[in-house]
């Protein structure tokens, strides 16, 4: 239940980040098709990555910017999720 | 002062590396052939300049990013040949960097060694003739295979493609998924399948082979896919990063070589019984060319320092791109003018730069697509 609580404060900053970078102000849901809205470009998703490095203290190496990290909001929280735990 | 002055290290590879220069490259210009080209190139192995980046594992000295720019500003200074230097830079940044970034270790054992030394060249194959400034629009298919892929598509514009050994290749993976279904490539001259085309002819820069490469059924292992499936979009910006933001460290090195040889033309050439440094219209370019070194120069160290410090650099890197770029061709024009007739003979420094200076304004994505990914990152 913790776990779930600590993922869904997670998710409001990628979801408030994405609505107001990419998605000019709209609501973001969590499980959001992030690839085919095309919201995410060459240069959108290098800003996304930097926010996320930045706010959650981690480091997003290249290799892990797949289509199976980047689909939706949650995808991108498990990953954090994830890295988070590795980090420790 | 010189903000960021050599240190000792620095220093002693920079004069390392300009005394290489002065003993290996003469003046033979428009007649370099694929052999002369190759001897040319196992030289830079050998003089360790496309070992900078690798480890001493793989056969290379890990110098900083800073340290590595150094020595290729160095490079440009005493090599008269822009073509040779952009190769050089365009190893390491467009071929060296992805393969230290995203191939694994059997990868990197396999390739880098004889790449580094220079027994064997390598290239990086993103342009196709219809996706230049929009690169991540290319066509060409990785489909699976029982046995891993099979890729069919036509490469363009590839430096050293006439020569190389290896080509990192993006391809479709899966098309439904646009950029995010790109995937990277090794593919090797041995492959079935694979053509690497002859050099195109072009304005300048006569020492950097240019070429098609062509895939026609080209099947290949799954242990040839550089990263992740998927991961080619990000394999393109990470490359397109290093390489916007330092493929031009040589061309730096060049306009410091394009001001010593103008302002000591203007000081020995007299007209009207005074040398020509006198008369402002002279002494204004000289003016203009000073600034142009002093400030390509400071974004490009500063580039480096904030690289040596694991920092993501997008707009930094668009902007080296855009003013080194521009810079070199307004200085080499200068000098052409400094020149006068003289410098419009072919063969002459002047010629050359001028030549050489024209495509740095288009390679490695134009300036206009560079404003554009300075204004949207603001």
């Amino acid at each position: 239940m913790e776990h779930q609580q600590s993922d869904k404060a997670q998710l409001v900053p990628i979801t408030s980040y994405l609505s107001k970078s990419c998605f000019d102000g709209e609501t973001v849901d969590p499980t959001q098709d992030l690839i085919m809205s095309g919201a995410l470009d060459s240069l959108a998703v290098m800003q996304f990555t930097a926010f996320l490095e930045t706010h959650f203290a981690i480091k997003i190496p290249a290799q892990d910017i797949t289509i199976a990290v980047f689909e939706t909001p949650l995808t991108v929280s498990n990953y954090i999720t994830q890295r988070q735990k590795e980090a420790v | 002062m010189d903000l960021f002055a050599p240190d000792d290290v620095q220093l002693a590879l920079r004069q390392k590396i300009r005394d290489f220069a002065v003993e290996t490259f003469v003046d033979d210009r428009g007649n370099v052939s694929e052999q002369d080209l190759r001897k040319l190139w196992k030289s830079c192995g050998d003089a360790g300049l496309l070992g900078l980046l690798a480890p001493k594992s793989l056969g290379g000295s890990a110098r900083t990013i800073h340290t590595c720019i150094h020595a290729l500003e160095a490079l440009g200074e005493d090599c008269p040949e822009n073509g040779l230097t952009l190769a050089v830079n365009g190893f390491l940044w467009a071929v060296c960097t992805p393969l230290l970034t995203f191939a694994s270790e059997d990868q990197k054992t396999r390739y880098l060694p004889e790449l580094i030394s220079g027994e064997k060249i390598g290239c990086f194959a993103l342009s196709e003739m219809d996706s230049g400034s929009d690169a991540l629009a290319l066509q060409a298919t990785a489909q699976t295979t029982e046995a891993g892929y099979v890729l069919n598509g036509e490469k363009a514009w590839v430096g050293m493609a006439p020569l190389a050994d290896m080509a990192i290749v993006l391809a479709k993976t899966d098309p439904s998924k646009g950029p995010w279904g790109l995937s990277a490539f090794i593919v090797e001259r041995t492959d079935a399948g694979v053509t690497f085309g002859r050099p195109m002819e072009k304005t300048g820069l006569e020492t950097s082979f240019f070429g098609e490469i062509h895939l026609k059924d080209c099947h290949i292992s799954p242990d040839r896919r550089l990263g992740p499936e998927g991961a080619g979009q990000s394999l393109f910006s990470s490359t397109m990063e290093w390489e916007r933001a330092f493929i031009f460290a040589s061309h730096v090195g060049t306009m410091a070589r394009q001001l010593t040889e103008c302002t000591n033309h203007a000081r020995s050439r007299e007209t009207y019984g005074k040398p020509i440094i006198g008369y402002q219209s002279v002494s204004n370019r000289l003016a203009d060319m000073r600034v142009r070194l002093e400030t390509s120069r400071l974004l490009l160290h500063r580039a480096a320092i904030l690289k040596d410090q694991g920092q993501t650099i997008p707009q930094e890197s668009a902007m080296n791109k855009l003013h080194i770029s521009e810079a070199f061709a307004a200085s080499s024009l200068d000098a052409l003018r400094i020149f006068g007739a003289r410098g419009y003979l072919a063969g002459t420094n002047q010629d050359q730069d001028f030549r050489d200076s024209a495509g740095g304004v288009i390679y490695s994505g134009t300036s206009d697509i560079q404003r554009q990914i300075i204004s949207r990152l603001l």
